[in-house]
């Protein structure tokens, strides 16, 4: 049974149907890479999976059974953490602070701050994010080290699906490479992963499948051990046969 | 690069935040108390009386009103609302309460909680208006300042009237338990005492510098974003109602004018004392402070015999003046720590 599945998901945006008959699934332990062009609908599906949307139409499942995700909170409580595409960081608040909004931890009542301050370090050790004190307000943070607390956030956070939105976008090649092992770190772990990019090769590197977005609709899906960077992109740009392996709903002729 | 690489170039880390010296002088309610200082020295210098008992005392019952209501203005400017709203409500509750003990008979003991349930309750319909129909909180509370107002001289028939003379209620709000120190103070020392950890070290607290700073991180955080606006204005509204009772046991009466103009003074206080109107920054502490500067600074201004309608060009300037360092604060801490 798949971990998570979103099937036939609609949103529209006032005149933008951003998501117009989404069917998507994720099984417990898999990496997908979720690819295609800007505006296909990757954020915008990312956010229904998270909580931050509420689909128009269509059903959400976790382990099989229906969920009705009102805020991101509800989400974060059935097991899925997520980083946004614009990062959601408060620019004023310490990196402690960023690295547990919302989730801080509580001791007596209080907010527990030394042990917020050890964690948020023990993460970002483990990331490997060169960061001098998490007491600094994250607006004097470069945008690639914004983008490592974002991510902290999610990592620290746990649950079993964890959604990366452009996660590699404003890094460096350390730093990147950094993301793409933490990512196979939480595989091992036994987590699924859904990773929103545009690079090919980091996706072939690390993902298990290929789904590939286009226009609010899944265009095609492919796994990684039978496809090549070529294919992929093909995909992507929308002119090779968009036959996906497993019956997907939608083929390209629909979307020509 | 290689892992050694890594190592070589091995960084500083300290989340300890330095020294206890070295942390107070980055916080940045330093400046506010460093400006306090300043112009405490000035007014002992050169105001005749600034530092005699009783000048010093009606100074601080002055500050005790103005430092329990821009508590509760500093969540809400944190949380980046306003409430512009808490002059006349103020004076409203005054009424309302004088108004039930005199004119309906309620004991004092029932109507004063009452006050505060009033105070709460206008809060949460101001938080509520905003946060539902996404209309901006100055509109709103602009709105209710006049409203309230208005109400105040309605129910007053544009007359004080007297307040309670039960003795406990006079003496709990406006006695001197101690020697030279005023019941006013001792309430508005616990409301910024309570006001400043709560926001320091609670998970409210918390929430309430994630919505002021990025409401969008916030909502996608999962915080309840207009629960925790609606709840600033709800502790202003209450705060104001325990301002009203004071002020209802201090003076004995309630004039339905009372607090015309108090808002420009809270407002005043709250960013005097660091925080920033568009929200995240602040802090109750720098609040007080703020409230100090403002209640000395007024006192030194009669006190020098200045006309009082020149106060109010000051409560002004001082606005301003406090805007515009907090701009180049803001810009400066950036860079700095934040414990
Ligand atoms: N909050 C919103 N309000 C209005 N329109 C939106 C909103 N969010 C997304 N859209 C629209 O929905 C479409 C899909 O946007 P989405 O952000 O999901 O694309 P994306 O695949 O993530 O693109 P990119 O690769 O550029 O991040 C776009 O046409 C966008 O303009
Ligand atoms: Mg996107």
């Amino acid at each position: 049974m798949p971990l998570f599945e979103a099937v036939g998901v609609r949103k529209r945006f006032g005149g933008v149907e951003a998501l117009r008959g989404v069917d998507f699934s994720v099984e417990p332990g898999e990496v997908v890479g979720l690819m295609g062009d800007n505006g296909a609908g990757k954020s915008t599906l990312m956010k229904v999976i998270c909580g931050a949307y509420r689909p128009d139409e269509g059903e959400i499942r976790m382990a099989g059974r229906p969920q009705v995700f009102r805020s991101p909170r509800d989400a974060a409580a059935c097991g899925i953490a997520v980083v946004y595409q614009n990062l959601g960081l408060v620019d004023q608040r310490s990196v402690a602070a960023n690295v547990f909004l919302g989730q801080e931890p509580r001791r007596f009542g209080l907010v527990d701050t030394r042990r917020m301050r050890a964690e948020a370090r023990e993460v970002l050790t483990t990331l490997r994010i060169r960061i001098p004190s998490v007491r600094m307000p994250v607006a004097g943070l470069s945008g690639g080290q914004r983008q490592c607390i974002a991510i902290a956030r999610a990592v620290h956070q746990g649950g079993e699906l964890v959604l990366l939105d452009e996660p590699t976008a404003a890094l460096g090649p350390e730093q990147q490479q950094n993301v793409l092992s933490l990512i196979r770190d939480l595989r091992k772990q036994g987590k699924a992963v859904v990773v929103v990019s545009h690079n090919v090769d980091h996706v072939l590197e690390v993902a298990d499948r290929v789904v590939v977005m286009r226009g609010g609709l899944v265009s095609g899906m492919r796994d990684v051990a039978a496809t090549t960077a070529a294919e992929v992109v093909g995909l992507i740009v929308g002119n090779a046969p968009a036959a996906a392996h497993d019956g997907a709903p939608h083929t390209s002729g629909e979307l020509a | 690069m290689t892992i050694q690489q890594q190592i070589a170039i091995a960084y500083r880390v300290d989340d300890s935040g330095g020294s206890l010296v070295r942390r107070l002088l980055g916080a940045r309610e330093f400046g506010v108390l460093a400006a306090t200082a300043v112009i405490f020295l000035v007014c002992a210098v050169g105001a005749d009386g600034f530092l005699a008992a009783d000048n010093l005392l009606s100074v601080a019952q002055q500050i005790a009103i103005l430092g329990i209501v821009a508590t509760g203005m500093t969540f809400l400017i944190v949380v980046g609302e306003i409430d512009l709203s808490v002059g006349s409500l103020h004076g409203f509750l005054a009424v309302e309460l004088a108004w039930l003990v005199t004119k309906v008979g309620v004991p004092v003991g029932v109507a004063a909680p009452l006050a505060i349930l009033t105070g709460v309750m206008i809060g949460v319909i101001n938080g509520l208006i905003t946060t539902r129909f996404k209309i901006p909180s100055f509109v709103v509370t602009l709105a209710a300042l006049a409203a309230l107002r208005g109400a105040a001289l309605l129910l007053s028939d544009g007359v004080p009237i007297r307040g309670s003379r039960n003795e406990a209620f006079t003496h709990l709000f406006a006695g001197s338990p101690l020697p030279n120190v005023a019941a006013q103070t001792l309430w508005m020392a616990a409301v910024v005492a309570i006001g400043a950890f709560v926001m320091a070290r609670t998970k409210f607290g918390y929430d309430v510098y994630s919505v002021g700073g990025n409401p969008s991180a916030a909502a996608g955080a999962g915080i309840a974003s207009d629960r925790v606006k609606v709840m600033c204005f709800a502790l202003t509204g209450g705060l104001t109602g325990l301002a009203s009772i004071i002020l209802v046991g201090w003076l004995g009466s309630a004039n339905p004018l009372t607090g015309n103009g108090f808002e420009l003074s809270v407002i005043a206080a709250v960013v005097v004392g660091g925080a920033g109107l568009a929200g995240g920054t602040g802090s109750v502490l720098g609040t007080f402070l703020g409230a100090v500067i403002t209640g000395v600074i007024t006192n030194a201004l009669v006190l020098f015999g200045v006309d009082g309608n020149w106060q109010q060009v000051a409560t002004g300037l001082l606005i301003l003046g406090a805007v515009m360092l907090n701009h180049l604060v803001a810009k400066r801490s950036a860079h700095g720590l934040n414990a």
